[in-house]
């Protein structure tokens, strides 16, 4: 594929925080606990990264993974209303060890022994196409608005500098692209932004972030671009119809 | 029948709110409607000094809203106009001596009495801005044509659309030369943005200056381009349909044709 616009600056993410991470499967991001680690350790980890995410989990339907862990009630407890707390919507848990399966089975929550295994996973996901429940907006978006959706966002306006949008999947903007978008958080690199007049302040796909060369942003060119990840950088390209 | 409660607004501080609050309220009265401003800037009043009414200021707002004075007594009559009047700020009070309340109910009672209340509205978003907003059922956004401004003024049209619906825009100390040697945003780039109906378009004038130091806004020098902008806008207001003619410099009416022909 023809890469025409390569922006310069690609900055790396940082490293995760060990103790607790999140990885965006196609159902719903899952959250990972190390299991070795003092759980009080566990929740301080993520109640910081929840803060910093910024509401961008509420609603969102998630799934916790405990690895080998055996959880006892009180942290469970602790835990769940840490989640609660941010508007979290709990799918499920997976937990390799039995006494764990137990008590979350017991508080109401469905239980795996692992994580699906890939065969199931993509049947999950082909009951689950890709722009299933994309957030529509009918309306551009202006300096000091943001929206954040866990899933693909679609929106017919223009997306103005100041506005920002952080999308678990992709972003469509049938307008002039000017604000910050963030398409795939955290870590969808699969995801896409397209554009009628690509002009975004900054752009991130999954955990790359671009900054256009100075200069570059003014009177962009009126055809429909689309940026992606390719070889770990974030390109851009005239869209010629399909992604 | 009640009045219009329009709030001048910008977000950004500098680009002519006052200037267009005093300008639109005495054009408006010398189009024969009764019109009350209220200065929105308390701390920092301004209003009074553009209209040259410095001098006739005894009451303020926050004496109003504090009950220290009648409405009536705080009511500062124009020099030129007995259909025009002001409700000046206070000079030594903080912006939260009147709330958004007290803002709206002063606005429902003047809006009994006088055809336009015009309140001008200090800049930023806080709590000046808020209360201003409250009184208002209009909104005009006043942005001179710069990227600042202008992202400024895209801000407050997101703040204000859901309460008071699609604000109407004014762009100030528009300058042509500066616009064609590339300077400066252009009225479409401004309006690509902001996306909102334009309402007028004020040029660029020294004479504005010289009005403002004097205490007689350009609206009542018919000879100045900015005056003329002035009476144009008023006139809008009132319902006339005037088209935004373009700016003096030449090329003006080419330069749109070759848009349309050529492309760009």
């Amino acid at each position: 594929m023809g890469k025409v616009n390569v922006w310069v600056e690609v900055v790396v993410p940082q490293e995760g925080v060990p103790l607790f991470s999140i990885k965006g499967l196609k159902g719903g991001p899952i959250f990972l606990f190390d299991d070795q680690a003092s759980f009080s350790d566990v929740i301080a980890a993520v109640e910081e990264e929840l803060t910093r995410a910024n509401g961008f989990f509420r609603d969102s339907p998630i799934a916790l993974h405990f690895g080998g862990r055996v959880l006892h009630k009180e942290e469970w407890w602790q835990l769940k209303d840490t989640l609660h707390r941010e508007g979290l919507l709990l799918r499920y848990a997976v937990a390799s060890s039995s006494a764990s399966r137990d008590l979350l089975y017991k508080e109401g929550l469905p239980v795996r022994e692992n994580l699906l295994s890939t065969r199931e996973r993509k049947k999950d996901q082909e009951t689950a196409q890709q722009g299933d429940g994309a957030l529509y907006l009918r309306r551009g978006m202006r300096g000091g608005q943001k929206k954040v959706f866990d899933g693909d966002v679609v929106l017919v306006g223009d997306v103005n500098q100041g506005a920002e949008i952080i999308a678990g999947g992709d972003v469509v903007v049938m307008g002039t692209l000017r604000g910050v978008v963030h398409a795939g958080y955290p870590d969808n690199t699969k995801a896409v932004v397209v554009a009628l007049n690509f002009m975004p302040l900054q752009l991130r796909i999954g955990p790359l972030i671009a900054i256009p060369e100075d200069g570059q942003n003014h009177r962009g060119p009126l055809h429909p671009e689309v940026a992606r990840i390719f070889d770990e950088q974030i390109v851009i390209e005239p869209y010629k119809g399909k992604l | 029948m009640g009045g219009r409660a329009i709030v001048v607004t910008s977000g950004k501080g500098g680009v002519g709110k006052t200037t267009a609050t005093a300008n639109i309220g005495l054009g408006l009265a010398r189009h024969d409607r009764k019109v009350v401003m209220i200065d929105g800037d308390i701390g920092l009043r301004n209003l009074d000094l553009i209209l040259g009414v410095e001098n006739r200021v005894v009451y303020n707002i926050v004496d109003v809203v504090s009950g220290r004075c009648q409405l009536r007594q705080a009511l500062v009559k124009d020099k030129r106009f007995s259909n025009l009047f002001l409700i000046p700020a206070s000079q030594v009070d903080q912006k939260d001596a009147v709330s958004a309340d007290q803002m709206r109910e002063l606005s429902a009672q003047l809006k009994e009495e006088f055809d336009f209340v015009l309140i001008d509205c200090p800049a930023g978003i806080e709590q000046g801005f808020r209360n201003a907003v409250a009184a208002a059922d209009e909104a005009i956004i006043v942005t001179t044509p710069d990227v600042s401004p202008v992202r400024d003024a895209d801000r407050v049209i997101g703040l204000l659309q859901s309460s008071l619906g699609d604000p109407q825009l004014i762009i100030n100390r528009m300058s042509m030369a500066m616009v064609r040697r590339g300077d400066m945003l252009d009225r479409q780039d401004v309006l690509d943005i902001l996306a909102i109906q334009l309402l007028g378009i004020v040029p660029e004038d020294e004479a504005v200056i010289i009005a403002g130091n004097k205490g007689s806004p350009v609206v009542l020098n018919g000879g100045s381009p900015s005056g003329k902008a002035y009476e144009r806008i008023v006139r809008r207001m009132l319902g006339e349909e005037i088209p935004i003619p373009e700016l003096n410099g030449h090329g003006g009416l080419v330069q749109r044709l070759g848009k349309i022909f050529f492309g760009s």
